[in-house]
């Protein structure tokens, strides 16, 4: 494998973009179009330079990536469309990855966008037995998870909270995050429950969102100055586990590949953009990771270390819970972020005065899938 | 009770009563090496093994929470029974877990490693006229 550089990125604000209460209307492709244009311009390229495409998305339909890339420009490219549920949009960028890393191509794109239909997920990854059941509501399987994980560590609904906390005051310093207004500890544990002990606001919200990532080998690189590149991007799926059988966890196996592609160690890891798509979901994350000790995450939140200033800062622009989430969007805009950070772009929420080397995003979603990327300067 | 007809969400979840009124549910168990699938196979390799052979067999009626939660929302679509409801991830002695509905009781007593037991229950009345039936777990003796 040669070298794979970021050549620049693009990304809109996430946000509901369906014409209401003085909102823009927007539809997925004009929104992937638009992050497309935005990375273009940020890699100093031409659409012309992009040889291949892939696209993430969840709930757009078919050739969906098709429809996007139509509203740039026709150069009869392959494009491929991705749908990994959650983990859709950093599928994309580890394809691209492999390729140009393969040397098959030398200047790639993946992209990820998503208008999200109304209410809850229409889930279509449990069968029609069990959606009948009333299985398939996400908020119910992250509670059982959650049930159990305080069970096995003491966590407490005050410590999810605290997630939900600093997410939502790290997006208040993120232009491009749909929630722009800090939530309190009281306000968390005051809103309605949906999944017990999950309340309303331990659960991002849902959003409309494109972002794009132009990959390229070092020799194409045109913007040189504090190149990043990606030194890792891992996928897994499920391994068998039972009671009598312990399978390996796919989210610790997707960052141990991870960790050994990139041959840098938890230890070395300067931000993270952890999976907070329900807030308890974040801490068990940093722990499987490899970044706590099982049990230790709640501890550290509280004291600080995940904070903006704290000696491992994670989802520094919002995560799930304050930037949205648009299901084929959202990898991407992790990776986004700290594809910032590394570089000191990343204005009020930069940690470390941009002395940040290297940083981590992890995306997981039904199937189950696990992805991580990690990025180096 | 009512006159409805009684139809099964799903054949082959649960046995037929057995001479003292007693349903099971179906597991099938991989010939190789023992593991548990839930709802039985009918074709296809064993998930842990990849094994082609198995037999059915009857789970305990009897376990224990694994976890749980107590849902206040109506799922986007399918679920047609009451609301709040609650799941509950069960562990059996067999070693197994199975996701099951829990059946009505005081929820805010439900707790990890409470035990559970199985029953049939209806799961909501469809628009002609049948109960569909499921099965659920309760607490023992509540």
């Amino acid at each position: 494998m040669r070298k794979v550089m970021i050549a620049g990125v693009g990304l809109t604000r996430f946000d509901r973009y369906d014409g209401e209460k003085g909102r823009a209307e927007k539809e997925f492709f004009d929104l992937g179009s638009e992050a497309i244009l935005a990375a273009l311009k940020d890699a100093d390229m031409e659409w012309s330079d992009i040889q291949a495409a892939f696209c993430g998305s969840v709930y757009c339909g078919t050739g969906a990536g098709h429809q996007v890339i139509e509203r740039v420009g026709l150069t009869g490219i392959p494009i491929v469309n991705v749908e990994n549920a959650c983990s859709s949009g950093i599928s994309a960028l580890r394809l691209a990855f492999q390729m140009v890393g393969a040397g098959i191509y030398d200047i790639m794109i993946a992209v990820g966008f998503e208008t999200m239909p109304r209410g809850p997920i229409k889930s279509t990854s449990w069968p029609l037995w069990e959606r009948y059941m009333g299985f398939n509501l996400q908020p119910a399987q992250y509670a059982m998870k959650t049930v159990r994980f305080m069970e096995d560590t003491g966590a407490t609904e005050e410590d999810f909270a605290r997630v939900s906390v600093k997410n939502r005051k790290n997006a208040t310093l993120n232009p491009n995050a749909r929630m722009q207004k800090e939530v309190t500890l009281e306000e968390v544990m005051a809103s309605r429950m949906v999944a017990k002990p999950l309340r309303l606001l331990h659960a991002c919200p849902l959003a409309d969102g494109g972002s794009a990532m132009i990959l390229c080998s070092e020799d194409k690189l045109k913007k040189k100055d504090k190149a990043v590149e990606v030194a890792a991007a891992t996928l897994t799926s499920g391994f068998y586990s039972s009671p009598k059988v312990k399978g390996a966890d796919h989210i610790t196996e997707s960052a141990n590949q991870a960790f050994a592609q990139s041959g840098l160690g938890p230890e070395d890891i300067d931000v993270v953009q952890a999976y907070d798509t329900m807030s308890p979901a974040e801490l068990w994350d940093l722990e499987l990771l490899g970044f706590c000790k099982k049990g230790d995450a709640p501890r550290r939140l509280r004291e600080g270390h995940f904070n903006l200033d704290g000696s491992l800062p994670v989802n520094t622009d919002g995560g799930l819970m304050g930037r949205g989430h648009p299901l084929g969007a959202t990898a991407l805009a992790q990776c986004i972020e700290l594809y910032r950070q590394i570089r000191g772009e990343a204005g009020p929420r930069q940690i470390k005065n941009g002395k940040a080397k290297t940083g981590l995003a992890h995306a997981m979603g039904a199937g189950p899938n696990s992805g991580v990327v990690i990025l180096k300067r | 009770m009512t006159n409805n007809k009684q139809v099964p969400l799903k054949k082959g979840l649960w046995t037929e009563p057995d001479a003292d009124g007693k349903v099971f549910l179906l597991a099938s168990q991989c010939k190789k090496c023992g593991e548990l699938t839930f709802p039985k196979k009918e074709q296809g390799i064993c998930r842990h093994c990849q094994n082609n052979t198995f037999e059915d067999v009857k789970l305990s009626q009897r376990g224990k929470i694994y976890a749980f939660s107590v849902v206040q929302v109506r799922p986007p679509e399918f679920y047609k029974g009451e609301v709040p409801y609650a799941l509950a991830r069960i562990e059996l002695p067999d070693g197994i877990r199975i996701d099951s509905l829990v059946a009505d009781c005081d929820f805010e007593k439900l707790q990890v490693n409470m035990e559970m037991e199985l029953v049939i229950d209806k799961l909501y009345t469809d628009e002609n006229g049948n109960d569909i039936m499921t099965y659920k777990f309760k607490p023992v003796g509540m």
